[in-house]
């Protein structure tokens, strides 16, 4: 209730003119691990796993986080989520901050803010029943008690596509798709109005995968809900969002409206990332040119000097390895980190990679 | 490829296969068939527990190492039945006809040799070569998998790779003794984007280069799209459709096919809002019914799929097990009927 | 719907017997352990039904007699039954393990759960005292306690829990560290689950499996480091009957009355291993590969079943 008059006090600023206020901000977030081995330790190592990222979602906007693994991209969201503490930055939702959040602040970001995870058969615990399961969230709240917690679960359970019968089962019972639909109902037992999806349909076959895509964008068009929507296929992070963020060992390195950036990447990283991702299509297969990226991504814990995609970037010269470029807006709505974006884009539009064109379809 | 004019390398034929479980005998295999010709890339697609890696443990001779075992059926590798081979002849021929590469390399590679000695000693195995022969030998293999400064690798150990070079190595193991068959099970899954396609070229490289077929077992229709020279999708321990990869994606003639096609998100095709989805789940292979095992999610079943099983493809054409019109499968996949929408997307089990 | 019901239906139609049987085949040790167990818990539980002295009745015209006769095992130095103080020490060295295990393993299981979830500061804090505990062999230890204190029932019971508290603490803390990991945790604390409630609803009951093992060779150790104490004469205090006091009484007479010695020695073995079978067989009946291979066997003997009928 808090937050309704929250956002009835924002309908009088006069930010109101301009944009909507973001439900969620991370502002320069940092986020250093010590390192495991004592060795390194000593030496002063630390992996910086997240380092100076900045992003915002609007209110029922979904945004998309991509890059490959170990690219820090988890542990944004699990900062937003308040399971790991940040090293430098600042996490706001609704214009609190969530990394000092302690006690009844915390619990209402918890009612505000929820999540799904990547592996259905590891994020529900096996020993409690599905309706237990679901029950939970509002009983550590008391939202409800009782035969209320029972009669919510069962809508809760048809609201994700599943019998309400199916809250007396246990999750070794169920499928990998009906236990993604349990967890969706779990976090959806708070009301919540944002959701953080981390690989939330990573673990699924394709048809499943579909059916839980299906849901969420169900949910959202009815419930309002935003979601940063955390993955490593382009081709799901392109359905799913409005927004998409690119990220490369632990940095931002584009950030841009949906369409625009698979059509026409500034990044000579998302130009990699495009070239790279299959497409389930023979002829473009087939004709698929040399991608250009080479080798994989360093380690974390040894973090190339200048911009960290250097070493692979067929654009980089001297400049880019002594002075890492600016997350920058370098137009309305298009953020950047790279000296030569120019020259990259350019390059990209004489050669628009076969797999992101968009078919002009009949 | 040249599929046709030549005696097929591999040849399975209505192979049968069970998993014990606590809850009784797991059908995983019902009536397996399909070829392989020399130098050809068959993939095997399917989504999780549709028979794709124990067909390739049935083929190794490897699924009785776990918990399942072979009911019937043959496996022909040029003319011989490895199924009736003693253990001592499966070894001879895992390693030196047939190879396999495994999604993680980690399982498979010994954390405490360099890769130098773990090659050195696959060759000496199977190939009459002395110690200076097979470090040359070695050598060679590592500069043809595109390892980088592959003399010094030689001396590293595995821990001391990237994801991708091990897999590189992975694939020099697997061809050392110049293999006839790769078995490639779900290689590159565990691979990021920009890794899995250089590996992926490599694959495609060697495999063009080499004249070694293989059989590539995967869930990703876009690695299937750029691999493969013919496809066969299972479904529930059965090959449902087989054909050359550009019939499969261009004109499906299973409704399985063509759903598992539409449901997936691509990234060439306008952003729609919704996907077109294959309600329900697979049928439990616990006790298999009579009919068609992909009739409960059918958009086009009619009474006689619940009851008689269709013809089991034919592995030489493009075919598929399934008694609808070609045409209506070709019209892509429609929701279900609205009653049957409803009790399908409640996922009843 | 329909389908449910059937599942239930056939589940409920499993018939029981057959089940039990092939549990007894498959877990060869755990039935042994518990049969053991159960035939300790009857005799010494059931001491009266059995015995025709008292434990305590000394009998000074039938001192060290011989086996059979009035008495079935013979008399020691005080003419005491020792068929009857055998048993009887059997309720003490029983009552003795469970006590102190269950002492032991509150504590233990309290403060693994917390160090291992908590851990950081807390973690290291814990843990260092319990190494500190560990250092000590375990019999040493437990003579200190009850030496500084004075023996009685519950000071041995004390001593040997405190023993054994670094046991339960270590492996509950260890399945912790990786429980902690899994993404229903994760999960918990995203659904605003206090601290308290994801150690006792999320973790512990995750952790049952491990804790039920460790008790049973936990009770086993505690056996013999109460007849050890005893033996040493800081045990239980005389005249209560103890398998310890027996065997230390006995060995002055090992030569002449070698029973006297034996019958407890045999006793203390026996209880260890029951609880030692009771321990490995349960970590049998808990660990999947074995579960799998049982399944194997099952289906196995089916199917032979199965060709036999036809």
């Amino acid at each position: 209730m808090t937050s309704l008059d929250k956002g009835l006090t924002m309908g009088v600023d006069d930010r109101e003119q301009t944009a909507p206020a973001p439900l969620l901000e991370v502002d320069d977030l940092a986020i250093h691990y010590r390192s495991q081995s004592r060795a390194t330790r000593r030496m002063g190592y630390a992996v910086r796993a997240v380092d100076g990222v900045t992003f915002s979602v609007a209110p029922g906007e979904t945004l998309g986080l991509v890059g490959e693994s170990g690219c820090g991209k988890s542990t944004i969201g699990r900062a937003v989520l308040k399971l790991v503490k940040p090293t430098a930055g600042a996490v706001r939702f609704d214009g609190q901050d969530v990394t000092q959040a302690r006690g009844r602040a915390l619990m209402e970001l918890r009612r505000g803010c929820q999540a799904v995870f990547q592996d259905p058969y590891d994020s529900l615990n096996p020993r409690m029943s599905v309706g237990a399961l679901i029950g939970e969230p509002m009983v550590v709240h008391g939202l409800a008690k009782g035969d209320a917690v029972r009669a919510r679960v069962g809508e809760l359970l048809e609201l994700v596509g599943l019998n309400a019968d199916m809250a007396s089962r246990r999750p070794a019972e169920l499928s990998g798709g009906q236990r993604q639909r349990v967890c969706i109902a779990r976090a959806l037992a708070v009301n919540p109005r944002f959701i953080v999806c981390d690989e939330a349909v990573s673990a699924l076959d394709v048809s499943v995968q579909a059916q839980i895509l299906n849901l969420l964008h169900k949910l959202q068009r009815e419930l309002g809900l935003s979601y940063l929507f955390i993955g490593h296929d382009l081709s799901v992070v392109r359905h799913m969002s409005d927004r998409v963020a690119v990220m490369y060992i632990g940095q931002l390195v584009e950030s841009a409206d949906v369409d625009e950036i698979y059509a026409n990447p500034y990044h000579p990283y998302t130009m990699s990332l495009l070239a790279s991702s299959p497409v389930p299509d023979p002829e473009v297969e087939r004709d698929r040119p040399e991608a250009a990226v080479r080798g994989e991504p360093p380690s974390p814990t040894n973090i190339p000097p200048g911009c960290r995609f250097a070493p692979r970037c067929p654009f980089a010269q001297d400049r880019c390895r002594q002075e890492a470029p600016a997350y920058a807006e370098v137009e309305p709505r298009r953020w950047v980190a790279c000296h030569f974006w120019r020259e990259a884009k350019a390059a990209s539009a004489r050669a628009v990679p076969a797999s992101a064109a968009p078919e002009p379809t009949a | 490829m040249s599929s046709d004019s030549q005696e097929p390398l591999l040849q399975v034929r209505n192979l049968r296969a069970v998993y014990d479980s606590a809850r009784g005998p797991v059908h995983a295999l019902n009536g397996v068939s399909f070829t392989v010709s020399p130098g050809e890339v068959l993939a095997l697609v399917g989504e999780s527990g549709s028979g794709k890696s124990a067909t390739a443990l049935s083929i190794m001779a490897l699924i009785q190492r776990t918990s399942g075992r072979v009911t019937g059926g043959e496996v022909r590798l040029g003319g011989r039945d490895l199924l009736t081979l003693d253990e001592r002849g499966r070894r001879a021929v895992r390693g030196s006809e047939i190879a396999l590469v495994f999604q993680n390399p980690m399982t498979t590679l010994n954390p405490t040799r360099t890769i130098g000695a773990q090659l050195r000693e696959v060759l000496r195995r199977h190939l009459p070569l002395d110690r200076k022969a097979a470090d040359a030998r070695a050598l060679e293999l590592l500069e043809m998998v595109e390892i980088p400064d592959a003399r010094d690798r030689l001396k590293s150990y595995p821990h001391q790779l990237s994801g991708g070079l091990r897999q590189r190595v992975m694939i020099a193991l697997a061809l050392s003794c110049d293999p006839k068959l790769v078995i490639a099970d779900e290689a590159t899954t565990a691979l990021d984007v920009t890794t899995q396609a250089q590996i992926l070229r490599l694959m495609r490289r060697l495999t063009t280069e080499s004249g070694t077929a293989m059989v590539v077992i995967t869930h990703n229709m876009g690695v299937v799209a750029g691999l493969a020279d013919r496809v066969a999708v299972m479904y529930a321990g059965r090959i449902v459709e087989i054909g050359e990869v550009r019939d499969i994606f261009r004109a499906p003639r299973h409704p399985y096919t063509a759903g598992l096609l539409a449901a997936i998100p691509r990234m060439d095709t306008e952003r729609s809002k919704d996907l077109v989805t294959i309600e329900g789940r697979p049928p439990s292979l616990l006790d298999p019914k009579p009919g068609c095992p992909f009739v409960e999610r059918c958009w086009l079943a009619m009474d006689k799929c619940a009851v008689q099983a269709p013809e089991p493809i034919n592995p030489q054409t493009h075919s598929a097990a399934c008694w609808a019109d070609p045409e209506l499968v070709r019209q892509g996949p429609r929701p279900l009927s609205p009653e049957l929408t409803t009790t399908g997307a409640k996922e009843l089990s | 719907m329909a389908t449910l019901a059937q599942t239930r239906l056939t589940r409920s139609r499993t018939p029981v017997r057959p089940r039990v049987w092939s549990t007894v085949w498959a877990y060869p040790r755990l039935t042994v352990g518990i049969a053991l167990l159960a035939l300790l818990l009857v005799v010494t539980l059931g001491a009266p039904l059995f015995v025709s002295h008292g434990p305590l009745e000394q009998n000074l015209s039938a001192v060290l007699h011989l086996p059979f006769g009035n008495y079935l095992l013979g008399t020691d130095q005080l003419g005491r039954d020792v068929f009857s103080r055998t048993l009887y020490g059997g309720r003490l060295a029983l009552a003795v393990a469970v006590v102190s295990t269950v002492i032991a393993l509150i504590i233990g299981v309290a403060l693994g759960l917390l160090s291992g979830y908590k851990a950081g500061m807390v973690d290291s804090v814990v843990m260092r005292v319990l190494d500190g505990v560990i250092v000590f062999p375990d019999l040493i230890l437990a003579l200190s306690i009850t030496y500084a204190v004075g023996p009685s029932f519950w000071t041995v019971a004390a001593a040997i829990a405190t023993v054994n508290v670094p046991k339960f603490a270590r492996v509950v803390r260890g399945q912790v560290l990786s429980l902690r990991e899994r993404e229903f945790i994760a999960s918990a604390r995203v659904a605003g689950v206090s601290t308290i409630r994801i150690l006792l609803r999320h973790l512990l009951p995750n952790v049952v499996e491990v804790i039920v093992v460790q008790a049973a060779l936990t009770a086993g150790t505690a056996i013999f480091t109460a007849a050890s104490l005893s033996f040493l004469g800081l045990g239980l205090p005389a005249p209560q009957p103890d398998w310890g006091g027996m065997l230390k009484d006995g060995y002055a007479y090992l030569g002449s009355r070698p029973l006297m010695s034996i019958i407890p020695g045999l006793m203390i073995f026996a209880a260890m291993l029951a609880f030692n079978l009771l321990g490995d067989g349960l970590r049998d009946r808990f660990d999947p590969k074995v579960i799998a291979r049982t399944a194997r066997v099952r289906a196995g003997r089916r199917e032979k079943g199965a060709t036999d009928e036809q």
